[in-house]
């Protein structure tokens, strides 16, 4: 990063700046805690300099400057607060409000709008400008499964113009026509396709000129309540925010993070919100009774599963873990094959998406391997037999009579399921942890229904070995209940001590014992995750 | 009663509580005060029972009863026989809403929820849609009001930016279940007895096509 380059001193409204070389001055501005309106600036993306509200003055140079695209020198005195910067800012957003329509009580980013914020903050109140000269261009113009665009409501600032020509590389947006009729569109209007990104242009849109379909007129933002979270729907482990709303999720937005996403999220872990609710979500746990799996109640599950257990250590059990699991689940979940099960049969690669968790699924984000915790796995040592095969053959060879699975990628993800059937028909209990119904789970004879990320507090390993902290939404429905705390109940039923289920104290005691976490502090991990190792480049499988 | 003067001592406090009737075998313990009860000896005088209050109370009520009955006062101010027949409220009452339309019948309404973020008693309900005027383009496609949870402020009118709900001079919303205390669009804008509901609080009074009903 810029760890080399050399810091300049400056001056900005009387107070003394250091930032590294070739900072814009915006930046340099927000350092120390001063915020100067802009639209067009975005961390991510070039600078352009198109908006004109971030004019600041500069002590020696007649005119204002852009400060977004001004490059700090030594010895600057710069001016955000003074009184021709102020009435330059004051003008320009009159200027961006001239023909801009009256639409906030139904435009979906009321609330978020940088437009409305700075007009509030320093805007004249009474429009010059009568309605009736102000010029109209298009609404609700329809850019595919995704964007809807509002050509009135468009600041012209081109970030989505850049996004799309920097980041997603689809060239999508273009300006079109000059002067005051410019708009924003795609080229004869063709509805965008083949940008798996472009769902991020509605996030950096300063004002409501595009809009997600997804969320479009589904709630009001003010309503809704934050919590930061991680994707995941892939190795990646994106950034992001869970914006919710009386246990519901109505939008996941990205969380900016330079190591890891930028400000950046795919569609499809955008839309995986979507699956974590709703359609498919178990809610009660399942029993098999006389060969049929039924619904049953918490106590008749965990009475079956403390029988299993015993029958487990008498004569001989296996366990798989699920790279869809916290990294605090995964360690409790080590201890407890080991101490509860007392099996050395523990392995994780179920579906063979560990080798894939490097692998890049574009240029960009996306990797392909679909489970975010495959290298916490990893970094824990769940990988104790040769492979997920290793511990088919047990089962094949009738030395398994309970199977222990913390997710549902045996069953539901495994190259050859009628090998898998076979295998799990020799086994007497098949326990698994369960977010969905699945076909595969007819294999299962004790299912638990298991919360999903956003119903828990933990943390995922991405790809790089970063660990990263994920937060609880909200609590999950009353027939579901997180790994961790059934785990711990039913070791502490079979009289086996383990550390309490809370994330806080298991990653305490992980750090403890498992090298690859030593050094890390939940508390301290942060909003940008620690790198596991102590920042050591993680070692190459 | 005599106010005590502020230089007199105070008045000896109520004796502390003491504690509520215990079970007994499955019976009541009595009461305190009751014939079997135990009854405090030092409370101050107001408040120990007697005959002697009691009948100065009664004597307050039956002096009352055949003063109104043979006074003038009954015939100025007589009681309204509702509901035959009913009070004239200001134009300002604040009864139950009602969802303006546009001339051409469609609702105003376009699902901003601004009504909904005022409410302080969080009973409005709102599920908005796309609507195929693209000038419109949102409109509710669910607007309940719980009038359980109303308290009938009228924030919501205030808040409207279109004139899309009002208050009506209308207050009988009576109902045998909860259900039905509920109202959905369809009773918001449409009930019948509207037609024959004086206004109540709203925006702007004048006649005009404003109010479109």
């Amino acid at each position: 990063m810029s760890d080399a380059k050399a810091l300049v001193e400056l001056t900005i409204d009387g107070r003394q700046v250091a930032v590294p070389e070739g900072t814009s001055l915006l930046e340099a501005a927000k350092s120390v805690g001063i915020r100067i309106p802009n639209f067009c600036y975005h961390p991510d993306l070039s600078w352009e300099g198109s908006c004109r509200m971030c004019l600041v003055s500069i002590a020696g140079r007649p005119k204002l400057t852009a400060s977004c695209c001004e490059k700090v020198a030594p010895g600057m005195v710069v001016q955000v607060a003074s009184e021709e910067a102020e009435a330059a800012r004051r003008a320009q957003l009159e200027f961006l409000l001239v023909n801009h329509p009256l639409d906030c009580p139904i435009c979906d980013q009321a609330g978020e709008c940088k437009l409305q914020d700075y007009y509030v903050e320093h805007g004249r109140y009474e429009s010059r400008m009568p309605r009736a000269l102000k010029i109209h261009k298009r609404k609700v113009v329809d850019l595919g499964d995704r964007i809807m665009l509002d050509q009135e409501r468009c600041v012209l600032c081109s970030r989505c113009v850049r996004f799309c020509r920097e980041v997603s590389g689809s060239h999508a947006l273009q300006f079109f026509q000059r002067g005051v009729v410019t708009e924003i569109a795609t080229a004869n209007d063709r509805p965008i396709a083949g940008d798996d990104y472009i769902g991020n242009v509605v996030d950096i849109c300063p004002v409501g000129a595009l809009t997600a379909k997804d969320f479009r007129f589904r709630q009001r933002v003010w309503f809704l309540k934050s919590t930061e979270s991680v994707c995941a729907d892939c190795s990646t482990g994106c950034n992001l925010r869970v914006d919710h709303k009386d246990g519901r999720i109505y939008r996941f937005v990205p969380r900016r993070n330079p190591e890891v996403n930028r400000s950046w999220i795919c569609d499809a872990g955008r839309d995986s919100y979507k699956l974590l609710q709703g359609e498919g979500r178990l809610t009660q746990p399942w029993l098999r009774r006389a060969g049929r799996l039924e619904p049953a109640g918490w106590d008749e599950a965990l009475a079956a599963a403390q029988a299993a257990l015993e029958l487990a250590r008498a004569s001989g059990a296996a366990a798989l873990a699920s790279p869809r699991a916290a990294t605090e689940t995964l360690y409790l979940f080590k201890r407890f094959a080991a101490e509860a099960l007392q099996t050395q049969r523990l392995d994780y690669r179920a579906d063979g998406s560990h080798a894939r968790t490097e692998e890049r699924a574009d240029g960009i984000l996306r990797r392909r391997d679909p489970h975010p915790n495959n290298t916490g796995c990893r970094l824990l040592g769940l990988g104790r037999t040769a492979s997920a095969d290793a511990v088919l053959e047990a089962c094949e060879r009738g030395e398994v009579k309970v199977l222990y699975l913390l997710g549902a990628e045996l069953l539901t993800g495994h190259a050859d399921p009628q090998r898998v059937q076979k295998a799990l028909a020799r086994v007497e209990h098949v326990i698994v942890h369960a977010t969905h119904e699945a076909p595969g789970l007819v294999l299962a004879s004790i299912v638990f229904a298991d919360a999903v990320h956003t119903e828990y507090d933990g943390t995922f390993v991405n790809h790089q070995g970063r660990v990263q902290r994920f937060c609880r939404a909200f609590a999950p429905g009353a027939g579901v209940r997180p790994a961790a705390q059934l785990l711990a109940e039913l070791a502490a039923r079979a009289g086996v001590g383990l550390p309490a289920a809370a994330p806080e104290s298991l990653f305490s005691a992980m750090t403890q014992t498992e090298p690859a976490f030593a050094g890390l502090d939940y508390r301290t991990i942060g909003l940008y995750g620690a790198v596991a190792g102590a920042g050591q480049p993680v070692a190459a499988r | 009663m005599d106010q005590t003067p502020e230089s007199a001592p105070a008045p000896p406090r109520r004796p502390a509580w003491p504690g509520p009737p215990q079970m007994l075998g499955g019976r009541v313990a009595p009461a305190l005060g009751t014939r079997s009860g135990r009854i405090p000896k030092d409370l101050p005088e107001w408040e120990r029972p007697s005959l002697w209050a009691t009948l100065k109370g009664l004597l307050v009520t039956q002096g009352n009863f055949f003063k109104h009955l043979w006074s003038r006062d009954r015939l100025d101010k007589p009681t309204i026989q509702y509901p035959e027949q009913r009070r004239a409220y200001s134009l300002r009452f604040r009864g139950i809403h009602q969802l303006t339309k546009r001339p051409d019948g469609s609702l105003k309404c376009v699902a901003c929820f601004m009504c909904a973020t005022a409410c302080p008693a969080e009973c409005i309900t709102i599920e908005a849609g796309e609507y195929p005027d693209k000038r419109i383009e949102k409109y509710p496609v669910r607007f309940d009001i719980d009038m359980l949870r109303c308290v009938m402020c009228g924030l919501c009118v205030d808040a409207c930016p279109e004139e899309a709900i009002v208050m009506t001079g209308d207050y009988e919303m009576a109902a045998f279940t909860r259900e039905e205390t509920v109202y959905p669009i369809s009773l918001l804008a449409d009930r019948p007895q509207l037609a024959s509901t004086p206004p109540g609080y709203r925006p702007r009074y004048e006649p005009g096509p404003a109010l479109v009903r």
